[in-house]
C-alpha cells in the first residue's frame, strides 16, 4: 500500500520526528512510504531520512532566511490562522496557519496514497476535517490526553471520531481515550515507539555509573534524583551520576550539585548524539520523572542491557519495566525509596547482571520489525473496516 | 568480524574477544589486523599476523608508532580485503583507565566505539600530570586529592609542593606536601591568594601544579583519565568568600578548556554584599 506520514515539521530535531522517521523506515520495506512536512525551515532534515523514503514540504516557514521568494497570496495566507486547528495547538507548534492548511487540503485531494497518518493533534484535526472519503485516515497521539489544553481536548472530541483509526503510546493513554471518545472495536490501539534498527553496544555493568537522560526540565525532577543519589553516594562514594540532556534548568542543577557537595560525583553531561553508546558505559538507568509519556530512554537503556530504576509515575515506565525482572519500580515521588532501590543494584552486581539480561529480552519487544508488523496489521484491519462500512 | 570485548591493557596490548558474524564464537586460528588513521591524512599501519586463541587476540601495540589521532581497527581477510572491526563493547572501564594511567608512558591509547559500532583506538602523546580525583571547597582552604598519571615514581613517600601561580601576574603560593605511592592529598590555604588578589583585574586565575623533585618536574593538576572531555561546562565547584580588608574575594575551583584544574578569584563585593 502507499502510506503518507504527515508531520508538522519533518526538518526539525524533536523526538516525535525521530520516531516518525523510524517507523517510516520500517514500513518502507514492504510499502511505498512518503513523509509530508507541513513546513520546511532548512534545506535538508536534521535527522537522516530512512533509505528510500522521500520527504515533501508543503510550505517554507516565514522565518527561514534562505526561503525562496513567496507570492502575495501565500504570504497573506500564512499570516492567517487555521480555524480547524485548536488555538493552543497552533500556538504550541508554528506549522499551523491558513497556508499550510490550504496546501494540505490540496495534497489530500490529489495524493494517490491509500493511507494518511497524522502525527500530532493539529495534523490529526486537519485530516479528520479535510481528507476525502477515499483516504484511510489514522491519527497518532504522542502525549497523554491529560496533557492537552481544554480547547485541544474539545477539538479532539469533535474531530477525532471522523478518523478511521487512532494510535496511542501506552495502555494508560488507550484507557483515557476510550473514556473520552466513542470508540468502536479496533478503532483505537496502542503503538509503542520502536527502537531504531542497528547494532547496539552492550554494558558490562561494571562501571560505577548511574545514568539518567532527558531534557533538563522540571518534569524530569532531576533535583529529586540528585537527592536520592546523595544517599547512594554516602554509602558508595565511588559511584557517579551522569545526567544526559540539555536546556532549561542546567545552571540551577549545577548550583544544587555544588551546594550539596556532590560536584565530584554528579556531572551534567549535556546532549549527546550517541545516547545508547553513553548508556552502555553505565550500569543503572535512573528515572525520576513526574510523568513519562512513553519512556524511550528506558527502552534505549534496555537495548544496551542496563536495568532501570524508576518512579512508578504515569504513564510509560510501568508498562515498560517489569518490576524485579528488568528493573525496579519505586513508589511515585518517594525519594528515599528511589535511593534504596538504586542502592540495591549498586550493592549487588549479580542482580544487575540478571536484570540486565532480562532488559535485553524486554528491548526486543520494541524491535522495529515487530512494531512495523503491528502497524501493518492495524492498517490492514482499518482499511478492511472502512471498505465494509462503505459497502454497507 | 565483530568483537564482544575490546580493551587496551596497561601493557598497551589490544585485547580482543571475537565473535563471528553469525554470533557464534569465532573458530579462526590466525588473524591479520591493521590500523587506519582517520582524518585528512589517512595512513595505514599493519599490526601483523597474530594467533587467535579460542577467539581471543592479543595485539601488542606498544612497539608500534602511531601518530596522534583516532585509528580505525581493520581486519584483513585472506584475500587482502580490509574490513572495519565492529564491536558491541563500549570499551570504557573507569577501573581499567585508573590502572592504565598509573604506569609511566609517553603515549595514551584508549579504545572507542563509534556510534555506528566500529572499533577505534585513540592515540595521544602525553606528559605526566596530577590527575584530580577529589576536590573539596571549605571556608578558607581547598582540598585536592588524586594520583600521578603516566609518571615513573617509585614506591614510598616523596616530598612534593603544591604550587599555585597567578596567571598573567607574579603571584606564587607554595604548600609543602607528600606523594605516597602515586597518591596526593593536599589542603591548600586560600589566604595567600587573597593577599595577592588584584581587584583591578576582574578575574584572578591561579593555575595549579604539583612539583615533585624526585621527578624533577611540575605536574599540572588536571582531569584526563575518564572519558569526559570538556569538564569546564559540566562541573561547577562550590565557591567560598574570604575577607580582604573591607572587601571580599570569591574563590572557586574550575576546569579550564583543556580540563586543567585552576582556581578563579573574583571580587566578592563588600562584607554586606557578599552574603547575597
Amino acid at each position: 500500500m502507499k502510506i503518507a506520514l504527515i508531520i508538522a515539521n519533518g526538518y526539525g530535531m524533536g523526538g516525535t520526528i525521530r520516531t516518525v522517521f523510524n517507523i517510516a523506515g520500517g514500513l518502507s520495506t514492504r510499502h511505498e512510504v512518503e513523509i509530508v512536512s507541513l513546513v520546511q525551515h532548512r534545506t535538508t532534515p536534521f535527522f537522516d531520512l530512512p533509505e528510500g523514503v522521500p520527504i515533501r514540504a508543503l510550505a517554507p516557514t516565514p522565518g527561514w532566511t534562505d526561503r525562496p521568494r513567496q507570492g502575495l497570496i501565500d504570504r497573506w495566507r500564512e499570516s492567517r490562522p487555521c480555524p480547524t486547528v485548536a488555538k493552543t495547538e497552533a500556538e504550541k507548534n508554528g506549522a499551523f496557519n491558513a497556508r499550510t492548511s490550504h496546501e494540505l487540503r490540496k495534497f489530500l485531494r490529489t495524493t494517490d496514497a491509500d493511507v494518511v497518518v497524522g502525527t500530532r493533534p493539529g495534523v490529526n484535526m486537519l485530516l479528520a476535517r479535510w481528507a476525502p472519503p477515499r483516504l484511510v485516515t489514522i491519527g497518532q497521539e504522542h502525549v497523554h490526553l491529560d496533557n492537552h489544553k481544554e480547547d485541544v481536548r474539545r477539538a479532539i472530541q469533535r474531530l477525532y471520531p471522523r478518523l478511521d483509526g487512532l494510535t496511542v503510546l501506552t495502555e494508560a493513554d488507550k484507557r483515557a481515550y476510550e473514556d473520552f471518545l466513542p470508540v468502536s472495536p479496533g478503532w483505537l490501539t496502542t503503538m509503542p515507539n520502536a527502537l531504531p534498527p542497528g547494532e547496539y553496544p552492550r554494558s558490562t555493568l561494571d562501571n560505577p555509573i548511574i545514568a539518567a537522560a532527558g531534557r533538563l526540565t522540571p518534569i524530569k525532577q532531576y533535583p529529586k534524583l540528585i537527592d536520592a543519589f546523595a544517599i547512594v553516594a554516602r554509602e558508595h562514594p565511588e559511584w557517579r551520576l551522569r545526567i544526559y540532556g540539555g536546556g532549561g534548568k542546567e545552571s540551577a542543577l549545577k548550583s544544587k550539585i555544588a551546594k550539596m557537595g556532590l560536584h565530584n560525583q554528579v556531572m551534567i553531561m549535556g546532549r549527546t548524539k550517541d545516547l545508547t553508546g553513553e548508556l552502555a558505559k553505565a550500569s543503572i538507568l535512573a528515572v525520576s520523572s513526574k510523568a513519562e509519556g512513553f519512556g524511550m530512554t528506558i527502552i534505549e537503556g534496555f537495548a544496551v542491557g542496563v536495568p532501570a530504576v524508576s518512579f512508578d509515575c504515569p504513564h510509560g515506565p510501568r508498562e515498560i519495566i517489569t518490576h524485579e525482572r528488568d528493573g525496579l519500580l519505586v513508589p511515585h515521588q518517594d525519594v528515599d525509596a528511589l535511593a534504596q532501590s538504586l542502592l540495591r543494584l549498586v550493592r549487588d552486581r549479580e542482580e544487575r547482571k540478571r536484570m540486565g539480561e532480562e532488559a535485553l529480552k524486554s528491548a526486543a519487544r520494541y524491535d522495529l520489525s515487530l512494531v512495523t508488523e503491528r502497524w501493518e496489521s492495524f492498517l490492514d484491519e482499518r482499511i478492511a473496516a472502512k471498505r465494509a462500512r462503505t459497502a454497507a | 568480524m565483530q568483537t564482544v570485548v575490546n580493551r587496551i591493557d596497561p601493557e598497551d596490548v589490544l585485547d580482543l574477544r571475537l565473535r563471528a558474524a553469525d554470533g557464534r564464537p569465532s573458530d579462526i586460528s590466525r588473524a591479520r589486523l591493521a590500523l587506519r588513521l582517520l582524518g585528512e591524512e589517512p595512513e595505514t599501519v599493519e599490526v601483523g599476523e597474530l594467533p587467535v586463541d579460542n577467539g581471543r587476540i592479543r595485539a601488542d601495540l606498544g612497539g608500534i608508532e602511531l601518530r596522534d589521532g583516532t585509528w580505525e581497527v581493520l581486519w584483513i581477510d585472506p584475500d587482502g580485503a580490509e574490513v572495519p572491526v565492529r564491536t558491541s563493547d563500549p570499551g570504557f572501564s573507569l577501573a581499567e583507565r585508573e590502572a592504565y594511567i598509573a604506569r609511566p608512558r609517553e603515549r595514551d591509547l584508549r579504545v572507542l566505539r563509534s556510534p555506528d559500532g566500529r572499533l577505534r583506538v585513540r592515540a595521544a602523546a602525553v606528559k605526566p600530570h596530577a590527575e584530580v580525583q577529589w576536590v573539596d571547597v571549605e571556608a578558607t582552604e581547598v582540598r585536592l586529592a588524586g594520583v600521578l598519571a603516566y609518571a615513573a615514581l617509585g614506591e614510598g613517600r616523596h616530598e612534593a609542593r603544591l604550587v599555585a601561580r597567578q596567571r598573567g601576574l607574579s603571584g606564587v603560593s607554595e604548600i609543602p606536601t607528600e606523594v605516597e605511592g602515586a597518591a596526593f592529598d593536599v589542603r591548600m590555604a586560600l589566604e595567600p591568594l587573597v593577599e595577592a588578589h588584584d581587584f583591578a583585574r576582574k578575574h584572578n586565575e591561579w593555575d595549579l601544579w604539583l612539583a615533585v623533585p624526585a621527578l624533577d618536574a611540575e605536574l599540572r593538576l588536571a582531569s584526563h583519565a575518564d572519558d569526559v572531555v570538556g569538564k569546564k561546562n559540566r562541573v561547577r565547584f562550590p565557591r567560598t568568600l574570604l575577607d580582604k580588608g573591607e572587601r571580599k574575594v570569591a574563590i572557586r575551583p574550575y576546569y579550564t578548556i583543556y580540563d586543567g584544574l585552576s582556581l578563579l578569584a573574583k571580587d566578592g563585593g563588600t562584607a554586606s554584599e557578599g552574603d547575597r
